[in-house]
């Protein structure tokens, strides 16, 4: 798992062609289906499975690459 | 890990209202149409219950099956969405069906994992010595969904099932069960007498995501259980009759227990998720192909409660009745 590879799961998540780690995530893009969309990507890439509450407060896509990374 | 001898599933029959809504009229998030997985969905008319289609079910089972009235020893309703708070469902369906009088009749309260649960009661009475048991799973969510909450009002949908369990030497079903009440809020519809949660609404709400990771967390290792105790390999497994949470979810499921997306049957997409009475419905649903392959059929169910369980069956012989609309 790479910073990269997570960036490209959050811009397929929403749908655009790339995002970087600034990219603010506020409630027009980061809604509860964004969130489970995300959960489901990174369980079925890494087997990983996220704390919800963790990827529902994150507010960059900094922050999900941390989330992700975490214990890794 | 509970194994009951001399049993078998002999019968299922399924009901959906006729009157039915395309998601597409409904919204233009495609992305969370084909997430969900739901196209459309059969919803009950104002005057339309869940006791309502589940008699239709067991009419048209105990009328095409020539089932004798009077063997039906018991007759168990699981539903969240019972006719009345008091008296029990099952009560009134013992009338309603002019079934014997010296019945056990009685409702269970259960969502997503009701089926399976269900089965098992039933199974445990008719091993105790009745001649067999109607089981009647059913959901009217339609009738619990705030329209307005895009977390639910596209994905659920309306069924209610009967399912004939009886004696039959060399048949068996295995189950798995389990329940964590720590994550009751998860999925919760309060009422009037018990404000001590934090959820205030008089409609169902579901936490999506804290759900879905429930399940990834809970349902891989119930499915090795499951195989384990079953004495299967996942490649013996014909077919996987999960409950019908939402596409995106069975997928993901299937990636996680490595079992192909192919043997998942699937009915979410033409009837929603329809809680207790998913299963039932998704057996009807695809009954041609389950009749070549009747055998080694592992059903799963998970969600409200939070609970699951497992159910590993033949259903060769079984009486699969095509879906009725009413």
């Amino acid at each position: 798992m790479t910073k990269d590879e997570i960036l490209q799961i959050i811009a397929n998540t929403i749908e655009v062609d790339s995002v970087d780690e600034s990219l603010q995530l506020n409630d027009d893009i980061w809604d509860s289906l964004a969130i489970i969309i995300f959960i489901a990507a990174i369980n079925q890439d890494y087997g990983k499975i996220l704390d919800p509450q963790g990827v529902f407060s994150a507010k960059t896509a900094k922050d999900l690459i941390d989330i992700s990374m975490q214990d890794l | 890990m509970i194994k009951i001898e001399g049993v078998k599933i002999s019968g299922i029959s399924v009901c959906v209202p006729k009157n039915f809504v395309n998601n597409e009229d409904l919204t233009e998030n495609k992305k969370l149409i084909s997430s969900i997985g739901v196209k459309q969905r059969h919803i009950a008319s104002e005057n339309q219950h869940t006791m309502d289609l589940c008699v239709i079910a067991a009419e048209k089972l105990i009328k095409e099956m020539d089932i004798e009235k009077n063997s039906i020893d018991a007759v168990i309703f699981v539903s969240q969405t019972p006719e009345y708070q008091l008296p029990a469902t099952a009560c009134i369906i013992q009338d309603i069906l002019k079934l014997k009088n010296n019945i056990v009749a009685y409702d269970v309260n259960l969502g997503c994992s009701g089926y399976t649960h269900g089965l098992l009661l039933a199974s445990s009475l008719v091993k105790s010595g009745l001649v067999s048991v109607l089981l009647l799973a059913g959901e009217t969510p339609s009738k619990i969904v705030d329209n307005n909450d895009s977390s639910s009002n596209l994905l659920f949908g309306d069924a209610g099932s009967a399912t004939i369990i009886t004696q039959k030497v060399d048949s068996n079903i295995s189950f798995v069960l389990g329940n964590d009440g720590s994550g009751f809020e998860s999925i919760i519809l309060d009422n009037d007498n018990n404000k001590k949660t934090s959820n205030k609404s008089n409609f169902l709400t579901m936490n999506g995501a804290e759900v879905f990771t429930f399940t990834l967390k809970r349902i891989p290792q119930l499915i090795k259980d499951t195989l384990t105790y079953s004495k299967l390999n996942k490649d013996d497994v014909n077919y996987c009759i999960f409950h019908q949470a939402n596409l995106l979810m069975l997928k993901t499921l299937a990636k996680s227990i490595d079992i192909n997306f192919d043997k998942f049957l699937i009915s979410i997409d033409k009837y929603g998720n329809t809680s207790s009475a998913s299963i039932p419905l998704t057996i009807c649903h695809n009954r041609e192909k389950i009749v070549k392959n009747p055998e080694k059929i592992l059903m799963a169910g998970f969600g409200v409660g939070l609970s699951w369980s497992t159910a590993v069956s033949d259903l060769k012989d079984t009486v699969i009745l095509p879906i009725t609309e009413a």
